[in-house]
Order: structure tokens, then sequence, then C-alpha cells
């Protein structure tokens, strides 16, 4: 057993420390009896150390910054989940540790992902599955039959499909990427051969499927997304982006005029305030909350979280930027940013079409939701209710995002040191 | 596919790009608007757990403080209403409630930071408190006599602009909104609204000083003019009738008497430009700074004006329409030799632990007349008081000057008016009454006038 120093990635988690030490002493001076708050904190400081630790032995030659960086924001997520509610905070807490374990698990265990490869289909068909599943014995929360129960256990299917769909769509189209490489002229031709067009409809399909089920127009489009994105990367075709483009909008189209549910939440982000009193009562909020702080915040424990709405899950980044102002929210999207282009750095340096595909599918999950939700807290885009990574309240997406990030770091497994 | 992949990363940096400039749009250029917004709950949630500033007048009397149990309570009740206005989650927030509202709850200034430490040590935020001008007998005395008739009193220092009294009727007590809220706004005397600020009243003769004014400062040679009077002035087969006999008079006799076909005249002889440069100079048309959201007085544009128009704005009839303190601030010009004091309400802003943050400094807005045209159509009004309409205002031993209307309205009885200052020759006070549908200014408004004179001047 072999350690090998991971300099980088140890100065930043001291700054990760520092940042929840702080904290920590903030609630726990403030709130006066919450003594196991030091408990939770140096238990959640203990593994992400411990975590770097396992990184020095089997993490030779992956990156230092990634694990840091979501680190910082599931640190975030917390402390802005314990102004809202303190318990949900130690469920959320769990969450995160639970995370980081499934993060090294995999990272030990699946070293060698390129064996994914071989069961695509097999990940095609639990995909189709859950969604079925949900679809026959779904419950439903919040207007969207998006939950499965299993022996007391509530979780939502579609966050394990994304990770199915990826890994599928990764090896697919590495397989036949070289049959849909053709030059701008012929892609027309390319159309009516049913192998090029088979994915595409079928991935619409499913993407249309689901907001059909969930009743979701941002599920949707991250899963429509990663997918033009991923087919973007492997064939270069600007006219199949297009195409797909063309098909969603105009499923989308149809949606807004069948299903109620996607029309209010629309016509909530055109014209919000005349609405203040109902459907636009999130996105006004949130603005209320996203300038209430100024430049530097009303200052941590200091905002007014209960006057926000859906605060731990869809609004969290409201609720922080409130807290640390017009800086912290910046800081909150650079992070995404760097998380972002850590990610594509990954996929760049990865030496098999697999894994390119992998970590641009994986990378584009996190990028694509996270400027899906925040754009929709900043009234960009109609407001959705999918979790921002790492940072909204939620287990099924934390446990779904370290679980990608673990093997995100497996495919940039390289020789040489970061 | 390495390529694809630095377009593919460029993409979203481009769009976390837009989403930190959107962020900083929200932020910085929509916040005044978002931050202010009644519907964010923030200011109540403030509101809630901040000792909000006390309001007091000039000798430390309470007007509104807020109590252990963070009730506002307006002790004052009737009397200090519309100034004070109320601050409350149901209602809204009025008058200085509103317009310092900054202030008195702490999240300007100095006393924002030290709030941000008092919070962090679990100490409940505290808000300025604002000392005002007003002198609260004499406040009192104003609302006492206006008797829950509807009118207004307007009690202005000539010398710096200070307000002393500003008083509006009906009235209605801050305390006591949620049970009389029904009545107090469908009650036809609209007791809500403050008059000596809000209400636009025409003006009818006490305009005819500053007629007077901006003609001597046209001409001062209109002084010593003797002017024919037929008792009556025909303009394209339309009279304006006078009540007086005499056949010639001087502008003196004719303030004293108060001569209709004078000022018609005279506004005809000056022509319509003039005349309103002349209003217009006294701040017609234009929105008068103060602590308070004083509504414009209005009259027409000059090449609006037809001759019958021409005349009637010379006796304060016609379009011509103003507030209550427009009028006391313009009798205050006159007093002042000519110089109009810019009128304030708030004197000091003092912090909770006392440290001054904000003077009312008294600054001048402008000098539409001359001292020497102040003087001699103070000696006007002087005769009006002596020999006039006005003689409800005298007081032994001092030299009032002051003018009576009745100005004509079209849907009822004339308002009752009354402007003046006293004493003439080193004014102390001045002073604008109006009384809503009461006939003759001089037997209805000029005492309440005189009452407040002699307050002002220690009698």
């Amino acid at each position: 057993m072999k350690l090998r120093a991971r300099w980088h990635e140890f100065g930043l988690l001291i700054l990760v420390a520092v940042v929840a030490g702080l904290g920590t002493f903030y609630i726990y001076f403030t709130s006066g009896q919450e003594r196991q708050i030091l408990f939770y904190s140096s238990a959640l400081i203990g593994l992400l150390f411990f975590v770097h630790l396992v990184l020095c032995v089997w993490g030779t030659g992956t990156d230092q910054f990634i694990l840091p960086i979501s680190a910082m924001l599931s640190l975030l997520g917390l402390l802005g989940i314990y102004r809202v509610d303190s318990q949900m905070a130690f469920k959320q807490w769990l969450w995160v540790l639970l995370g980081l374990g499934s993060f090294v698990l995999i990272m030990i265990l699946v070293q060698d992902y390129r064996k994914l490869e071989a069961y695509k289909f097999i990940f095609m068909l639990v995909a189709i599955f859950f969604l079925l599943i949900t679809v026959l014995a779904g419950e439903t929360v919040g207007g969207a039959r998006a939950w499965l129960e299993l022996g007391g256990f509530r979780f939502q299917p579609a966050e394990i499909v994304k990770i199915l769909v990826i890994f599928f769509l990764a090896s697919y189209l590495q397989e036949i990427k070289s049959a849909l490489k053709v030059s701008h002229n012929e892609v027309f031709k390319l159309l009516m051969e049913p192998r090029a067009m088979t994915p595409i409809i079928i991935m619409a399909g499913a993407s249309l499927g689901l907001l059909a089920i969930q009743k979701d127009l941002g599920a949707a489009l991250i899963f429509f997304g990663i997918f033009l994105v991923m087919l973007f990367t492997s064939t270069a075709s600007l006219a199949f982006l297009f195409i797909g483009l063309g098909v969603f909008s105009i499923g989308a189209i149809i949606a807004y005029y069948i299903f109620g549910h996607i029309r209010i939440r629309v016509l909530a982000w055109l014209a919000p305030w005349s609405r203040i009193d109902g459907s636009g009562y999130q996105i006004t909020q949130s603005l209320f909350a996203l300038a209430s702080g100024g430049i530097f915040g009303s200052g941590y424990g200091l905002g007014q979280p209960q006057v926000i709405p859906a605060a731990a899950t869809d609004l969290i980044f409201a609720v922080l930027t409130e807290e640390l102002g017009l800086l912290g929210g910046i800081g909150i999207i650079l992070l995404f940013l760097f998380i972002s282009y850590r990610g594509f750095r990954v996929a760049i340096v990865s030496d098999n079409n697999f894994g390119i595909l992998l970590a641009t599918g994986i990378t584009t999950l996190f990028a694509l939701q996270s400027f899906i939700i925040l754009s929709g807290v900043m009234k960009l885009l109609p407001l959705t209710g999918v979790t921002l990574p790492f940072v909204s309240y939620g287990g099924s997406s934390m446990l779904v995002s370290y679980i990608l990030l673990g093997l995100l770091m497996n495919v940039g497994r390289s020789q040489r040191s970061f | 596919m390495k390529q694809n992949i630095y377009k593919v990363a460029l993409f979203f940096f481009g769009l976390y790009f837009i989403l930190i400039l959107s962020l900083i749009y929200i932020n910085q250029f929509e916040s005044e608007m978002l931050t202010t917004h009644p519907k964010n709950r923030r200011i109540w949630e403030l509101e809630a757990e901040t000792i909000r500033g006390g309001i007091f007048a000039r000798n430390g009397e309470i007007l509104a403080r807020t109590t252990e149990d963070h009730t506002r309570v307006y002790p004052q009740k009737e009397y200090t209403a519309h100034l004070v206005g109320y601050s409350s989650v149901r209602f809204g927030k009025t008058g200085l409630e509103d317009r310092y509202d900054g202030y008195l709850l702490g999240t300007i200034g100095t006393q924002k930071y030290i709030n941000y430490f008092r919070r962090l040590a679990g100490k409940a935020p505290e808000g300025d408190n604002l000392l005002l001008t007003l002198d609260l007998n004499m406040q009192k005395v104003a609302l006492d006599m206006l008797a829950g008739r509807r009118g207004a009193v307007v009690a202005i220092n000539p010398q710096n602009g200070a307000v002393l009294a500003l008083a509006s009727s009906p009235s209605f007590d801050a305390n006591r909104l949620p049970e009389s809220w029904d009545s107090l706004t469908n009650n036809d005397n609209s007791p809500l609204l403050n008059r000596a600020l809000q209400g636009v009243y025409p003006p009818g003769s006490v305009l005819k000083i500053m007629v007077a004014a901006a003609a001597l400062e046209n001409n001062p040679d209109y002084w010593n003019q003797t002017f024919e009077n037929p008792g009556y002035l025909e303009i394209n087969g339309r009279r304006i009738h006078d009540t007086t006999v005499r056949t010639e008079l001087t502008m003196k006799e004719g303030l004293a008497i108060s001569s209709n076909v004078l000022f018609g005249s005279l506004a005809l002889e000056l022509g319509s430009d003039s005349l309103i440069q002349g209003f217009e100079n006294f701040y017609f048309n234009k929105t008068i700074p103060f602590d308070l959201f004083i509504k414009r007085s209005s009259v027409p544009k000059a090449n609006k004006l037809t001759k019958n128009a021409l005349a009637e704005l010379g006796i304060g009839q016609g379009e011509t329409l103003i507030t209550p303190l427009h009028m006391a601030l313009i009798t205050a010009t006159i007093a002042n030799d000519g110089i109009m004091y810019k009128p304030y309400l708030v004197e000091q802003i003092v912090s909770p632990q006392g440290a001054l943050i904000k003077q009312g400094n008294s600054s001048i807005l402008g000098q539409p007349i001359t001292a020497e045209t102040a003087n001699l159509v103070t000696e006007g009004m002087v005769a009006v008081v002596e020999e006039g309409y006005g003689k409800n205002a005298r007081i032994p031993g001092v030299s009032v000057a002051g003018k009576t209307g009745s100005a004509e309205n079209p849907l009822g009885i004339s308002h009752a008016w009354f402007v003046g200052f006293a004493p003439a020759d080193n004014p102390q006070i001045a002073v604008a009454v109006v009384l809503e549908n009461q006939g003759a200014g001089g037997t209805h408004a000029a005492p309440i006038a005189r009452e407040l004179f002699k307050l002002a001047l220690g009698m």
C-alpha cells in the first residue's frame, strides 16, 4: 500500500473545514443548547479527511479539485437547510455522509469502469422498468407522480434512471458513432435510416414521457439535454442538435396545451407579479430573497428563510444568497462552473471513447441541472422542481450525485498526478 | 471528439456567465423595487422584531412610540394622526411613518450596522427617533377650533420654514384602525385625507395678496395708481361683480375691501404671460419639496387663458387650485421680505443612543418678489385686519397682517379662507386656514388664526 500526497485536495479541504467550523460555532453559540451540532460537524469533517486519505491510497492520478468543490457545495447546502429547518438538516447530514461513503465505494469497486460498457441493454431495460413502475405504482407528492416506496423508504426513480441513461448512451453512442459520422449534406439522407433516427425518437419519447409522468419540464429538459450534448460530442453534427431541439420543442408545446400543471408554471414565469398570491408566489418570493441581502448579504443566521417557500429544495440558492449576499451567490455559481470545468477536463484527458462520453454525460448532468434550477430561481426560465446538485435537500439526488462523481473521478484517473 | 467537448464546455461557461449577470441585475438594479415591495414579508418580519423609533413634537411630547410588546401607539390620537400617519401590517404605512420608515426601522446609515451587532448579540434592533418642529399645543388648539368641520390649518415660521402646526379635520385615531377602518373609508368626509397637504381648493380672495405681489413686482407704480370701479367688470358680456361701492380705489384699499374689479382689471393689465410667470415663481405647477408628499397646486398655461379666465385668476377663482400648506408658504414669503423658505417638519433625526444623525436644515427655495414688494403687500394686509374684513384676527397691541377669502366652488357654499402673519413688522408665524363650505373667511377662519398668533407670541 503506497501513500501519495494530494496537497491541492488537502489544502482545499482545510478551507471547507474552516467554513464548516465557523458555521458550527455560530450555530452552537447562538442556539445555546445544541451541543450535538459539534458531533455532527466533526463527523462530517472527519469523514471528508478519511475520504481524502483513502484517495491518497486508491485515488492516484485522479482529480484533486472535484471532491473539495462538491464537499463545499454540500456544506453550504447543509448550512442553508439548517436555517430552514434543523431536523431536515440532520437528515441531509446523513445523506451527505452516505453520499461520501458511496463515492468512496464506487471509486474503489468500479476502478475499471469500462466493464460497464458491456451491460448497456441491461441498463436500458432497468431504466424502462423503473419508469414503467413509477407510472403504475408511483406515489403522488406535490402534484407529480414521481415517487416509489420500498419498505418504508421513499425515493425518486427518475434519479436512478439518470445514471442508467448516461451509462446506456455512453456505450451505445460510442458504438454507433462511426455510423452517425457524416458530412452535413448527407444528414438528411441519414435521417431516413432507422439506425440513426431510432435513438433520437426513443430519447425524445422517453423524455417527454417523463415529462408526462412527472409533469416537470425541468427533468425532461435535463434528460433530453444530456442526450443532445452526448450526441453532439460523438458526432459534431449541429444538424442533429437542431433536429433534436425541434422535436423536443414541438413536444413541449404540445405538453403545454395538454397539461395544466405545466401551463401554470409557464404563466407564472411570464407574469408572476399579477399572480403574486397564487402561482407566482414562489418565484416572486425567490426574487425578494435574492435582492434583500445586497452585496454582502444579511449575514449567516440573519436572513428570513422562513418566508421563502420550498426553501430547502427548489429555492435553496435564494436562501443562501439572501444571507451570503451577491458575492456568496456568485461564489456558488462559480463553484458549479469550476466543477463543470474539472468534469469536462476529465472527459478531455480520458484515453478512451466510452470514458470521454461517460464523463461528458455526467458533467453535463451537473452543469445542466444546476443551470436549469438556478435560472428558474432567477426567473430566466420557468421555475421547475429539480434539485440543485449537492446543495438541495433530498436523499436520492444526493446519493446519485456522489455515485456519478465517483465514476467521474475514475474516468479521470491517469498516470500523472494533477 | 475533444474539440466538441471544448465547445460544449464553452457553451455551459456562457450559461453560467449569464446567470452571474442576471444575479447582479436582480441584486443591484431591481433591489429597490424588490426590497420595498409590499408583498415582501421581510419588512414586516423586521418590523415585528424591531423597536421602532419614536416620533416627538417640539417640546418632547410623544406622538408615536413602540411599547415593549411591540405595539405601535399614538398617544395624541386624532391630534397628529395625519402628519404622523400609521404603520400597520394590515393597513400599510402613511405619513412620516411611511416617509421615514428606513430611519424608524434602523435600516439606514450607522444604525443599520449597530443593529447587525445587536441582532448578533440577541438584542432587538432599534430605530432612530424623529424630533419634529411641530408645536403640539398649537396643533391641538387648531384641531379643537376646527371642531370636526372639514378643513385645514397650517402654521409656519416664516423666518426658517419650520412647520408649527399641520392640522386636518375631520381626523381619526390611528390606535383604533382595525375597529374603525370600514367607517373611515366609507365616510363621505374622508377623514383619512390629509387636507393640509393633499386637499386642493380654489383660493378665492386670499390669492389677491399674491396677485398684488406679482403685479408690483412687474411695476411698483401700481401701488400709487388709482383704479376705476364702476361696481362690475364686464368682459365679453360676462360681469365680475364687486361688493364695494367706492368708485376710485388704490391697491391698498382694494386689498382691504377685497375689490374684485380692481384685481380683475389688474390681471388683464398684466397679461397672461406675466401673471402666470408670477404664479409659477410662487411654485404653482411645481412640486414643493417637503418631509411629506404635497399635492401640486395648479394654474392653467398662459396660452390657454381667455380674457374671462385671466380676470378670474386675478381674484383667485377659475381653474386655480391650491393646497393649504402652499397658501401658508406664500403668506410666509410675503411676511419674510419675499424670501421663500423650504417648509420642513423634521427638525432632527436622533439615534436611540441620542446621537444626532441628521439635522433638518432650513433652506431657501427662492425669492419670487423683492423685499420692497413684500413690504407694500404687508401694508395692504395690515389694512385688511385693521380696516377691512379681517377684524376678527385683531390682537390688541400687535400689528397683524391678514387676508380673508370666500372661495366660490361649483359644489356648494363657498370655502372660508384666512391667511395672515404676526407681528407684521417682525413675523414669528404665518398661518393659512381653510374651512370647507363655511362661507365668509373673516367670520369663521380668522378667529382660528388669531388664537395661533397669540400662542406663537406667548399671549
